[in-house]
């Protein structure tokens, strides 16, 4: 019998049973009750941002609502369809509220309509080989679809209904560009590697290569997000806010750039 | 439980109900609240052995809270959320293990604190207590994936198929993972009570 079968040892399963168990600080368990209570704001500052997912909060019908909606719109030449292009995740993809195995994805084409959700481990890659690659962060839902645009040509679309993902486009991507809608923003891009996450207080665009033209809702400018820099675009009146990308950022864009010459 | 059956709301300490969760989703404060009652301390106590730094563990705890509170609704009030739970801060831990912080922070400073069996009430005997500090020290030796199952399964009630969930492994790996590690706290806390009792002799 393998030393590392199903071996059972109920006296010292006990005594670990019976470990006194770590206690919070008071102080410190009465601050994170009031935040999770949405008392008081989270504070992790901390904490590495690279690891703090920012989650987008929808609802249907968001535009008039506090929460937020992002809808990507794409023009692709030819007969064009998301699919999944690959994942590095394990675990399972609710896909339409049934559960799939990610390796029982990879490959398919999705139907206008499929609502996929991650789970709170790992990734999925979807896109259109050559043009556009999205990779969709732990606990993010969407809804892909397609439809006719202008002069009957097919028109991607994605809605994001929580959490956070980035995209870059590829040589194959057409000049027309894409949009992206969030409450706070509209976000025309033209060919580039970025991020957009979004909750109901503020839209946040990063950019790595290319740039990205940002209306603010809320001030009515203008404001061309060159590359390695992000933009802040608060709700209300207050005016956008430019800072250059961090480090932890640069990374992860840069890997999400290799996404779309990948398999 | 059957291998691949969902966990179910039918545990007999659980009193989490359908409706119970539907408001957790719905955000209600009071039913937040009691979420929040039911699952904190043992989340914290979890991290707390997993990486054994009572400050780091309060920033992830809190973190994995954050997003525990972002995502509640989209519980599924007909199963048990304690897995999900545990899930999201299994993750956040090994987030927080591959950070650049805990990577520094390893060549900055050993980690020589215990942060287990520290609060030993005065009525327990002198046995029980040099015994609980032995077995904690040994569950602190074990590599962060047998402690985390030891943990799951032992203290946590978890069965193998929800720590397979937790964890993204096999059931199979969760069962073996847990009896390498029983093997090895065995081995350790033979090794620490001979230690001791050659200390002990005249």
């Amino acid at each position: 019998m393998n030393q590392h079968e199903d071996r059972p040892d109920p006296k010292l399963q006990d005594a670990i049973r019976n470990l006194p168990a770590p206690t919070p600080d008071p102080a410190y368990r009465e601050r994170t009750r009031k935040m999770f209570l949405g008392q008081t704001p989270f504070e992790t500052e901390r904490f590495d941002r690279a690891i703090t997912a920012r989650a987008w909060a929808w609802s249907a019908g968001a535009l008039a609502a506090a929460a937020a909606i992002a809808v990507f719109f794409f023009s692709l030449p030819g007969a064009a369809t998301w699919q999944v292009l690959d994942t590095a995740s394990v675990g399972t993809v609710t896909v339409n509220d049934v559960e799939v195995p990610v390796s029982e994805l990879v490959g398919a084409e999705l139907l206008s309509g499929t609502r996929i959700r991650v789970g709170s481990e790992g990734e999925l890659k979807l896109g259109v080989p050559g043009a556009v690659s999205f990779v969709l962060g732990p606990d993010t839902e969407v809804t892909v679809g397609s439809s006719k645009g202008l002069l009957g040509s097919p028109v991607l679309t994605a809605a994001i209904h929580q959490g956070t993902t980035w995209g870059t486009t590829g040589p194959d991507f057409p000049a027309a560009g894409f949009e992206i809608e969030t409450a706070q923003a509209d976000i025309r891009i033209t060919g580039t590697t970025f991020a957009v996450l979004s909750d109901s207080d503020t839209t946040c665009v990063c950019v790595l290569t290319g740039t990205v033209e940002v209306t603010a809702k809320g001030t009515g400018e203008s404001i061309l997000v060159p590359p390695e820099q992000q933009l802040f675009v608060p709700t209300g009146d207050q005016p956008a806010r430019l800072v250059g990308i961090t480090s932890d950022q640069r990374e992860r864009l840069m890997e999400i750039r290799q996404l779309v010459h990948s398999p | 439980m059957t291998e691949g059956e969902s966990p179910r709301l039918s545990r007999q300490d659980d009193n989490l109900t359908p409706d119970d969760i539907q408001r957790v989703r719905e955000r209600q404060p009071d039913a937040l609240n009691a979420f929040f009652e039911r699952y904190f301390n043992r989340a914290y106590g979890y991290v707390c052995r997993l990486v054994r730094d009572p400050d780091e563990a309060q920033d992830i705890t809190q973190v994995a809270f954050m997003k525990i509170h972002r995502a509640v609704h989209t519980l599924d009030p007909n199963r048990d959320p304690t897995s999900w739970i545990f899930a999201v801060v299994s993750n956040t831990v090994r987030d927080y293990w591959r950070s650049k912080r805990y990577k520094q922070s390893r060549l900055d400073r050993p980690i020589e604190k215990t942060v287990i069996a520290d609060n030993l009430t005065a009525e327990d005997d002198q046995n029980a207590r040099d015994a609980a500090r032995i077995l904690s020290r040994a569950l602190e030796e074990l590599s962060e994936k047998l402690r985390a199952v030891v943990v799951l399964r032992d203290y946590e009630d978890l069965s193998y198929a929800e720590i397979a969930q937790v964890l993204g492994i096999a059931e199979a790996a969760a069962r073996k993972r847990h009896s390498r590690a029983l093997t090895e706290l065995r081995e350790a806390v033979e090794r620490a009570n001979r230690i001791e009792d050659k200390s002990q002799e005249p």
